[in-house]
């Protein structure tokens, strides 16, 4: 296996934390509107179009099931570090601004859609779409914006579904199975719009909320099973498009973040 | 297809007379197509008589659901979506597969068969109806290979 990468060999000792977007703070709410508007209009890698045209159109590297033969599904680590990469061209703009998490379940009884994603009154609110920019060769049918066009809240997942796939899914590639094709797939076709097909779902901010959540799961499943999930044979394969390896993001505190419910901190005075 | 159903050819139920009980029950289609929409595919059991509306509630024969991702259009150049152009074109091309090979869908679907097998049923029809966000039935998008009922215990 080969060493893991120089950054990722021992944790930060000043974790971030990961919260639900349902309890962001109002000055935590403002960092990450902040931090997307900040990188929606790079073009360079710290730009957003960058980094959702890697998920899809036109760079096409993400990983989802896949039942070719030998072929070995990396959704998960695939999906957690493409998270760390986004997270850290905002935070390049925006240092305090950490990627939230949509509380599926929670959604059921608030509306659906988070607020924080939605369209507000009379301002620019940049989590609630993208103005997606032309693909090369003008594509018929490339959307120019995202859209959206959410089901009934009722029918998102409820707690006991993510429970049971976490908690009685010991084997990690039961559990990973279950977690892309019994609730992510649904978010995605529940959103519906350009969050319906993979060639354009990131261009939509709420896709890293969504995905957010996903990786939760995961870091939950770890903990739970005292695992850190894929077999270490695969540690040292490459995650297409993204610069690291598997083994570089089984930890998440490798990568300076935890999830925590909420959090709020005093320094002390000098 | 619209709806599928095993209604012609019923999964038997294993005989567990003097053996222990399952825990787990899984349904898997594999060589499920994601060429098309998105889709909730809904899985009932012992009944045909189905339809978007149908409660999704134990009592009405529901089993679970699996979710499809669909590709959606194709935004590449001509053979970009075509499975069959690879990867991989050759023994030594180990690029990443083609992300429209088909995939495995697995519903779990433990409670719904053990309440067939404790109402006396020796065989089990499997319907599945693809319905979408809306409650809406989605027309010919459920396309897969085998569908095997896989018990644990």
């Amino acid at each position: 296996m080969p060493a893991p990468h120089r950054l990722l060999t021992q944790s930060n000792p000043r974790l971030r934390h990961r919260k639900s977007v349902e309890k962001l703070r109002p000055d935590q709410l403002d960092a990450l509107r902040e931090g997307f508007a900040a990188i929606k209009p790079l073009t360079d890698k710290n730009g957003f179009a960058f980094w959702a045209g890697k998920h899809g159109a036109p760079d096409y590297d993400c990983e989802h099931s896949n039942e070719e033969v030998g072929y070995d599904n990396l959704f998960l680590p695939w999906h957690r570090a493409y998270l760390y990469q986004l997270e850290l061209a905002l935070q390049t703009k925006v240092p305090q601004c950490t990627l939230p998490w949509w509380d599926w379940p929670a959604s059921r009884t608030t509306g659906g859609i988070p607020a924080a994603y939605e369209d507000l009154e009379g301002e620019l609110n940049p989590l609630a779409g993208f103005e997606i920019p032309p693909l090369p060769g003008s594509p018929p049918n490339w959307p120019t914006v995202t859209s959206r066009n959410p089901g009934n809240p009722a029918s998102l997942p409820e707690q006991g579904l993510i429970d049971e796939i976490v908690e009685e899914l010991s084997d990690f590639d039961d559990f990973s199975e279950a977690l892309e094709t019994r609730l992510h797939n649904g978010i995605h076709g529940w959103v519906g719009g350009t969050m319906k097909w993979p060639s354009t779902a990131a261009y939509d901010p709420i896709f890293w909320a969504h995905h957010t959540m996903v990786d939760r799961i995961w870091a939950l499943w770890q903990v739970k099973h005292s695992s850190p999930g894929p077999r270490p044979e695969l540690w040292g394969t490459p995650l297409k498009g993204l610069g690291m390896t598997v083994g570089e993001v089984l930890d998440t505190a490798t990568l300076g973040y935890d999830y925590a419910a909420s959090t709020e901190h005093r320094e002390p005075e000098d | 297809m619209e709806l599928y159903t095993t209604k012609d050819a019923p999964f038997k139920i294993p005989a567990w007379e003097g053996q222990p009980d399952f825990y787990r029950a899984d349904l898997q289609f594999h060589g499920v197509e994601h060429r098309g929409d998105s889709y909730e595919g809904r899985v009932f059991l012992g009944t045909t008589d189905v339809s978007p509306q149908t409660p999704t509630e134990l009592e009405s024969g529901y089993a679970g659901s699996f979710y499809v991702f669909g590709h959606g259009p194709c935004f590449g150049d001509e053979g970009h979506c075509d499975v069959e152009a690879g990867p991989p074109i050759h023994h030594y091309d180990y690029r990443r597969p083609h992300p429209l090979n088909t995939q495995r869908m697995t519903v779990t679907i433990t409670k719904a068969l053990r309440r067939t097998v404790e109402a006396g049923a020796s065989a089990v029809e499997v319907t599945v109806i693809p319905t979408n966000a809306h409650n809406e039935e989605v027309g010919d998008i459920l396309h897969f290979k085998r569908l095997s009922l896989v018990t644990y215990d």
